[in-house]
């Protein structure tokens, strides 16, 4: 592997973990929020269906990167 | 045409394997869906929204935590190994493995509480138990995948060119934090 290659490798991968950290900063803010929500009010299943649906959403994109089977992003 | 052809083509083929594999594995876990999807359906059919007052919410709470920091792990160990950072890729499989433990650590303690409150015979002990146990199953299963992968890199095994064992293994890994995304609100949120 040339230096030219680790180096394009270091900075791809400096980039993903980038990317992960801020979906785990994303993930936890919305189960705080969450959470909170839950704990806050007598009936919270509607307001909290945008949260888990918008936490799902981070995991498939980010992380199961879902859109690499229809072609598109990464992977 | 000749056999050798046929051999020939149909190695030509294997070229496309990871896509095939990919599509494999997205199939699965479309199957497994529709099983978690089975279950989170008889709980809304049989008690509705109901929630019990003595559900552990702090317990439940930092397991979600410990899913979730597991998940980033495990993708921070697949960026690693994709990009040949093998040191660190053993890391975050280790540290992956191991919270996923103190998840199914966590999980016992709330299934110990959990028997006494609300035992299995109840309407809502059945949902409650059936979805903690099946996604403690897939936590198992894929604690042993996580393992083997562990064991295999630190043979040698992957790399940049070669990775879809750790890659299955790691998807197998989110689909079971995003199964519980959707199991904790459902037993102790709603």
């Amino acid at each position: 592997m040339t230096m030219g290659q680790v180096a394009i490798d270091r900075d791809l991968l400096r980039e993903a973990t980038r990317r992960g950290l801020v979906a785990a900063v994303l993930l936890a803010v919305l189960t705080v929020i969450e959470y909170l929500i839950a704990i806050g009010l007598d009936d919270p299943l509607l307001a909290l269906i945008p949260f888990v649906i918008l936490k799902g959403w981070i995991i498939l994109d980010t992380f199961m990167h879902i859109r690499a089977v229809f072609g598109e992003g990464d992977h | 045409m000749t056999t050798e052809t046929v051999h020939t083509e149909y190695r030509q083929d294997m070229s496309f394997q990871p896509r095939a594999n990919r599509i494999g594995l997205w199939l699965f876990i479309v199957s497994e869906t529709f099983l978690f999807g089975a279950f989170l359906a008889a709980r809304y059919f049989t008690t509705g929204t109901y929630r019990p007052e003595e559900l552990n919410q702090s317990l439940a709470l930092l397991l979600t935590t410990v899913l979730l920091v597991s998940s980033v792990s495990a993708y921070l160990g697949e960026a690693s190994i994709r990009f040949n950072h093998r040191r660190n890729f053993i890391i975050f499989a280790g540290v992956t493995i191991v919270l996923g433990l103190v998840f199914l650590g966590g999980v016992v303690i709330e299934l110990r509480e959990a028997i006494h409150l609300f035992p299995p015979g109840t309407p809502y002990g059945s949902s409650y138990f059936m979805l903690i146990g099946l996604h403690a199953f897939h936590v198992v299963t894929g604690l042993i995948a996580l393992g083997f992968v562990l064991l295999l890199g630190l043979k040698g095994h992957f790399g940049s060119d070669d990775y879809w064992g750790v890659e299955g293994v790691v998807k197998y890994w989110h689909f079971v934090d995003l199964a519980w995304v959707v199991i904790y609100p459902t037993l102790y949120l709603f």
